[in-house]
This record gives structure tokens, sequence and C-alpha cells, in this order.
């Protein structure tokens, strides 16, 4: 029980996979023939595109032979110059090992060690500062979230599991395993339920039969649970439009009108006039600020200073909302870990700690960006930038797609 | 409030799915006259709302407002069908 | 005339799980390991109500549903999956087509199972679901 069968995380990503595979087999059809025609040069850009849809394939379907495919691949083209290369073997080696390996993949022929699988999801979630997106940066211990799409660039070239990723590798193992129990689940149910119809009510095991079905009732919404969750973490572009940052707040805040008054918080805005809207999801956005402003309200249960202010304003480019609550502050080492899934400061039962998860998520996929500063006693503040450039918010999204999100 | 507001949760959007909505419609502003908010959902698209909404199968009615909220699952292919159906949306005293 | 059922679904504990919730009613319940074997099912025994697994081996529950509705584009079939992202972009290219089908999430107990297809066999083709007690 030790390893995780390829053939499970294919059986659930078959499609995705095939299509990369299709368009690789494109992509190296496309090459030959220019190698054919052409004598041995192909176009820099050609390559270079393979290269990424390996680089692309690798991260969605997981696999380091592939991964490391890629990454030799790059490392070469990123050496040659000009717009046409002459294909020397070792490039032409590369490039049909990269369709290999993946084929070889959907034959089912490999399998990951479940252990491996592990232990990169544990890395992730530990946050390497150096190499991850939306982890502690060394220099400022008090400020923590997305860096900008240049900086994410730099390490991309190396990463192994960016926080990205590792949020990716999560939801598909969940993913995975929720499907692979929605069967037996099903199938035990209407088992127990066939027996509780055919046993007499004074028959000692009808309890007993009851009890087996509210445990597989149990069980079966532990698994929806998870389900929901990996949809929520996949969920893609739907319902954009341009809505503005400020109604998306008015509305948050009024929702929690009574919690806020229940609780004797006192809530400030700033919003700036004019701003203009965002291509959004707005639900998506309303479910970010609904989120932090909820975090905020628990956090200042014990506060003696209660108070929240929520800034917008235009800077530069984007539309930046600021959150900043009086609360007790954030302790640094968990500081680094907030926007990690399943992370919570909350007892249990309160919360399973999804929703800065969530919201992270939320905010990257509108290719905005979101950071916390925090100082122990002397509360907390969220910065969250949109995009106004449309484009911008597509182009992001279609790369994330691409890289296997 | 005594708006009346209904969803109507399909599979996917096909002309049969198109032809329920017109179906039920129909069945409700012959019931209610205009008065009354349908809303079509394709769960195909919209897969969420299944667990939120406790929908285990299409088509469903759901009756959100008035209060308390009904659910009929229901063959909506015809007006008579959909008919039926609308019939025991609105009735609440009706047992199954 | 009786009615008749068709599942289509190659893990047996389904196909089982059918079976057992529609004991008792009258209708006769057939079913199929997979989705060749309940092509030839449907082709010589039309049946009121088909069950269809999305994801199986050999000729999956989309080519299944699109031979299905060559032959007959009455039939109620009910694609029986976990709602899922990745298995619905297969079902979103039968959208495109014009297919009809409806969708039931899996997992589903018998009593909904019944309820179902109550619901669908019987007239006057509805039926009322009960609030689940134990969400």
């Amino acid at each position: 029980m030790n390893r995780i069968h390829r053939a499970e995380l294919i059986k659930v990503f078959n499609e995705e996979s095939h299509s990369i595979i299709d368009k690789m087999r494109e992509d190296l059809a496309a090459l030959n023939k220019d190698m054919r025609d052409k004598n041995n040069d192909v176009r820099t850009k050609d390559l270079f595109r393979y290269a990424h849809t390996l680089w692309g394939s690798s991260g969605t379907v997981g696999f380091q032979e592939i991964e490391r495919i890629a990454g030799a691949l790059q490392e070469i083209l990123m050496d040659l110059n000009g717009a046409s290369v002459k294909l020397t073997p070792d490039i032409i080696l590369l490039v049909t090992e990269g369709v290999e390996a993946c084929e070889t993949l959907l034959e089912q022929k490999e399998v990951i060690n479940y252990q491996e699988l592990m232990g990169r999801l544990r890395k992730a979630a530990e946050g390497k500062p150096k190499k991850s997106v939306g982890a502690v940066s060394t220099t400022t211990k008090e400020s923590v979230g997305t860096q900008l799409p240049k900086e994410r660039g730099k390490s991309s070239k190396n990463a192994h599991l960016t926080e990205r990723e590792g949020i990716s590798e999560v939801s598909m193992l969940i993913a995975a395993t929720a499907h692979e129990l929605n069967n037996p689940m099903m199938g035990i149910i209407n088992l127990v339920q066939y027996c509780l119809k055919h046993t007499p009510e004074d028959d000692k095991r009808h309890a007993v039969l009851q009890d087996t079905e509210q445990e597989t009732k149990r069980c079966i919404a532990i698994v929806k649970r998870l389900l929901a969750f990996s949809l929520l973490l996949t969920a893609g572009q739907e319902g954009r439009k341009k809505e503005s940052c400020t109604a998306i707040m008015n509305k948050v805040l009024k929702s929690l009108s009574y919690n806020i008054e229940r609780e004797k918080v006192s809530v400030t805005h700033d919003y700036s006039e004019g701003l203009p809207a965002v291509w959004m999801t707005p639900s998506k956005i309303e479910q970010t600020f609904l989120n932090i402003i909820g975090n905020a309200l628990d956090a200042l249960k014990e506060s003696e200073k209660k108070q929240i202010d929520v800034k917008v304003r235009r800077k530069g480019e984007f539309i930046q909302v600021r959150i900043s609550d009086s609360g007790t502050g954030i302790d640094p080492q968990n500081l680094e870990r907030i926007f990690q899934p399943f992370f919570s400061t909350k007892p249990a039962g309160q919360g399973v700690g999804l929703g800065l998860c969530v919201s992270l998520t939320n905010i990257e996929k509108h290719g905005g960006k979101i950071t916390c500063e925090s100082k122990t006693g002397q509360g907390t503040k969220f910065e969250i930038l949109l995009p106004l450039d449309r484009r911008k918010t597509r182009r992001e999204q279609n790369e994330k797609e691409r890289s296997g999100n | 409030m005594n708006e009346l507001r209904i969803y109507l949760f399909l599979s996917s959007e096909t002309p049969h799915s198109l032809m329920c909505v017109k179906n039920t419609r129909l069945a409700l502003e012959e019931r209610v006259g205009g008065q009354f908010d349908l809303e079509p959902v394709s769960l195909l698209d919209h897969p969420e709302l299944s667990e939120e909404r406790d929908i285990f199968v299409t088509p469903t009615l759901e009756r959100t407002s008035p209060h308390p909220s009904v659910k009929i699952i229901a063959d909506l292919s015809s007006i008579r069908s959909a008919s039926a159906a609308v019939r025991l949306l609105l009735n609440d005293n009706e047992k199954k | 005339m009786k009615k008749n059922v068709l599942v289509i679904d190659d893990d047996a504990v389904i196909r089982k799980s059918f079976t057992l919730a529609l004991e008792d009613t009258g209708y006769q319940v057939d079913t199929a390991e997979s989705g060749e074997k309940g092509l030839e099912m449907q082709k010589n025994a039309r049946y009121d109500l088909i069950f269809l697994d999305l994801n199986m081996p050999g000729l999956d529950g989309t080519q299944v549903l699109q031979e299905i509705r060559k032959l007959d584009d009455r039939v109620p079939v009910y694609v029986v999956t976990a709602f899922y992202q990745q298995f619905f972009d297969r079902l979103r290219a039968i959208e495109k087509e014009g297919i009809k089908f409806e969708l039931l999430k899996k997992p589903v107990d018998g009593e909904r199972i019944l309820l179902l297809t109550k619901s669908v066999l019987e007239n006057p083709g509805c039926i009322r679901q009960e609030e689940d007690k134990d969400e």
C-alpha cells in the first residue's frame, strides 16, 4: 500500500495528459518536418515552445523525469542565439526522450513512489523561502504573500515545488483519493440499507446496522468536503465581469454588519472616488474580502481595541485594497504559513484553515497579489492588489493553466 | 418576503434542457401569472451548487422562497408533466 | 408491460447497489459490466431507463451515450458521476452536440435511487425530495 500507482492518477487526469501528449506529438512532428525541410535548422521559438509544453506537462503530471528533460532542454536553449538553431544530436535526443517519457507514463509502466510524493508535498508545506512563491522573504520577516511576476519568473527555472504547485499537488492527491473512495462508499451504504430493510427492528443487529449506516454517511460527508475543497482550488474563470472593488467591499461589510455590531467593532472605510472597475469574478473577490474581514473579527474577540480600517484606492496599474485590524497580531513563525492549506490557529472544530489558502488562489488567478504584514501586539494588515489591465488578468490565468495549475 | 423564487437545476444546456425551461415557465405562468422568478442552472457549469443546495439528480426544481424550501424531482419534457411538477412545488401540504 | 432498467457500470458493487435498491419494485433490473455489453443489451431490448457510468475502460460513458442516442433519442439516460470538473469536460463535448442526458450524483444511496426511479417510471413523473436529515 506504499505506492500510489501512476495508473490511478492517470485515470483521473487522463484527458489533460492526453491533450498534452497530443500537443507534444504535434510539436515533435513539426520539428521533424522542419529538420527535413531545412536540413536540421529549426526556429528557436519552436524549440522553446516544445520545451515549455514539456515543462508544463511535468507540472501537471508531476513526473520528475520529464522535469529533468525539460530543464536540460531549456538550459541548452538559453545559451543559443539567433532565430534558428542547428539541431545537435543532444537536442534531438532530449526532444525524443521527452516524448518517450510521456508515452511511457501513459502506458502505466512507471509508478510514482508514495514516499516521494509525500516528501514533495511536505517540502512545499514547509515553504522553502528562496524557491517559493507566497513564502516569507528572508529580508522582511513581517511580510508574506505573493511575489511580483518578474521575481517569480527568476526562480521558476529551477523550481522544484513552489507553494502554488504544492497546492496543485495537494489538490490532485485529494481529488484522486476522494474519487477512489466514492464507489466503495456507495456500495457500502446501499448494502447496509438493504440489510436494514430486511432486518426486523427487534433484532439486536438492527441498531448496529443503523450505526453502520450513520458512520458510512459520515465518511461520505468527509469525502464530499475533500472533493469540494479540491474543486475550489482548481475552479476556473467563470462569471468574469467588470466590477467595482468598493461595491464588493460595501456588500461584504453589509453582510457582516450584524457580527460587527455584536462584537462592538468600529469599522472605518476610506474609498477613493471614481475608481475604475476591475475585471473579476465578483463572487471570488467577495469570498476573499469576506474571509479576511471575518478573520479580523475573530482576531478582535480577545482584543481591547476593536478597530478595522478598510482602504480602497488606486496604486498605479492596480486597485489597492487594505484591510487592517487592531488585533493581537500574528506570531512571526505562523506568519510564514498563513496562506498554506489546512493551517489554522483556531481551536479544533472551528474552521479547517482553508480560507486564506483559497483567498490566495482567488487573487492570484486574477493576476493580483496579496500580502500580509503583522506584528504581535500591533495588529495585522492585509494588502490586496488587483490589476486594472484586463489582458494582464487573462494572461496570468492562461500562464497558470499552462504551467499545470 | 412573498416573492416566488424557483431554481431549475439541469444537467446541461441542450435543446432538451431549454425545452424543460420553457415548459416550466409556461406551467408557472399558467398558475401564478407573471409573479415569479425562475432561474435555470446548468450543473455542468456550476457543479458546486449541487453540494450547496443538496441536488443529487437533474432535473430538480427548488423553491427557495417563500419558506420552507421545497425540492421536486421531475420530468419536465412536456407541459403536462411540468404542470404536475409545478403543482407539487407550490403546494406545501401535498404529501409524497 | 413491465418496466425495465439497465445499469451500465464496470464496478460490481455499483451494479449491486442498483439491483438491491430496486429489488421488490416490480421493475426488471438488468446490468452490464461494460459499455459494449450495455449497448448490445439496449439494442436487443429497449430499456425505459438507463444508468450509465462515465469512467469505464474500453468504451467510456460518453461514447456509450453517443451510441445509445443514435439508436434512441428518447430513453432517459442518467450519467452516474461524482461531480468532478475533469469528467465534466467530456460531457461538455456531448452537450455541444445537443445530446440529451441527465446527471445523477455519486455516491447515491438506495432511498434516493428508488425515489428517482419512481419519478421517472411512474406517473405523474414528479416526486418530492425530502430534506436530508443527516446533513
